[in-house]
């Protein structure tokens, strides 16, 4: 299954795949039950924000397209 | 378009227009008072110390930040945000500066409602500053996507700030979609030009007397920004100026006091142009008046 993070392509061979064990896997402070541990960040799937509490029920297929956004300076 | 969210955030510790201790001059934004005419950028500073130092100097009613893909360690090593966070909260709790994301970098209405989702999440804020570019070269928002953007942005809640021109149709039309204030620009993003379109501009004003209106962008001097408020501009903000200046420091505390002295002005009343001289001491029982 192809998944895309960030622009980047990833390949998940494993069983279904939810949202927080693909957080947790690239290293975000996400645990596989989706206890989120990083307050500034922000998960979307294909456009839409996706809340915290439900990282680990939403499961992913293939083609998704993930972006995690943190703060940056602005003006 | 995203869906309506559920909730909006309503976390502001500042008091609200009714509140007794707010000034007489308080700036009140859709009912809540903003704690400064001077609203700054939190960016390109040479250190994160150096933009603490800066935004105590200027104290700022607005500090804008903004969102962008990040790795797990870049969010994790985020110094400049874990400096500017700590100093918010302290701000806040004193009723002072708040912060206001923006969509920087969005070019269609679609990328700025997304972002703005974003943003409302990651900084537990309903305002956003509303960009929306049309032109890559010259920054100028896309005012056909930035209305639709903000229609959107309304109707789910936010409190739109939308980043425009000086087009007194697009700002009427911004407001009229709920918009509780329009910042066009005097110039440029990162010009340092000052208020380009004097004449434009005071037309909006004129037109718009009960807007708020706040000049966003393009201006590089002190100077420029108490003309701004001389003119009747509500606040201004603005980054570069003050974190290119050699002394940041220095430069946010120059604005602080422009922007007073400006509304101050403003609010004193200034005094009619004339074409030609006018004797400023009397010249009555001059003794030796026009004797050759």
């Amino acid at each position: 299954m192809n998944i895309y993070i960030n622009g980047e392509r990833r390949i998940h061979d494993g069983e279904a795949l939810s949202l927080a064990q693909l957080l947790s896997a690239e290293g975000y402070a996400v645990s596989d039950d989706g206890e989120v541990k990083a307050a500034r960040m922000v998960a979307a799937l294909n456009g839409s924000v996706i809340s915290k509490t439900s990282y680990v029920s939403t499961t992913l297929s293939e083609g998704d397209r993930v972006d995690v956004v943190g703060v940056i300076t602005g003006g | 378009m995203s869906d309506t969210p559920s909730h909006t955030y309503d976390r502001s510790s500042t008091a609200l227009a009714s509140d007794e201790s707010a000034s007489s001059d308080a700036l009140v934004i859709d009912g809540e008072v903003i704690a400064g005419r001077l609203w700054l950028g939190s960016s390109m500073y040479r250190s994160p110390d150096c933009m603490l130092q800066a935004l105590d100097a200027g104290q700022p009613g607005f500090v804008t930040a903004s969102a962008r893909r990040q790795t797990a360690r870049q969010i994790t090593d985020n110094g400049y945000w874990g400096c500017l966070e700590q100093w918010l909260g302290q701000s806040q709790q004193q009723g002072k500066a708040r912060i206001l994301p923006n969509t920087a970098g969005c070019n269609s209405a679609s990328e700025a409602v997304l972002l703005a989702n974003m943003t409302r999440e990651l900084f537990e804020t309903d305002w956003i500053k509303l960009e929306v570019i049309g032109d890559d070269y010259t920054l100028q928002p896309d005012p056909f996507e930035l209305l639709e953007a903000a229609r959107e942005l309304n109707r789910q809640g936010f409190k739109v700030l939308p980043y425009c021109t000086e087009d007194l149709v697009l700002c009427q039309k911004l407001l009229d979609v709920g918009c509780p204030a329009v910042m066009p620009w005097g110039a440029p993003i990162g010009t340092g030009r000052g208020l380009q379109n004097i004449a434009g501009l005071m037309t909006l004003r004129e037109r718009l007397q009960d807007a708020v209106i706040v000049i966003d962008a393009g201006l590089g001097k002190p100077s420029q920004a108490a003309q701004a408020l001389e003119l009747g501009f509500d606040a201004v903000l603005l980054n570069t100026a003050v974190a290119h200046s050699p002394d940041p420091v220095a430069m946010a505390k120059a604005f602080a006091g422009a922007v007073e002295a400006g509304r101050t002005a403003h609010i004193a009343g200034l005094m009619a142009e004339r074409d030609s001289a006018q004797a400023s001491t009397p010249v009555l029982d001059m003794p030796f008046w026009h004797q050759k």
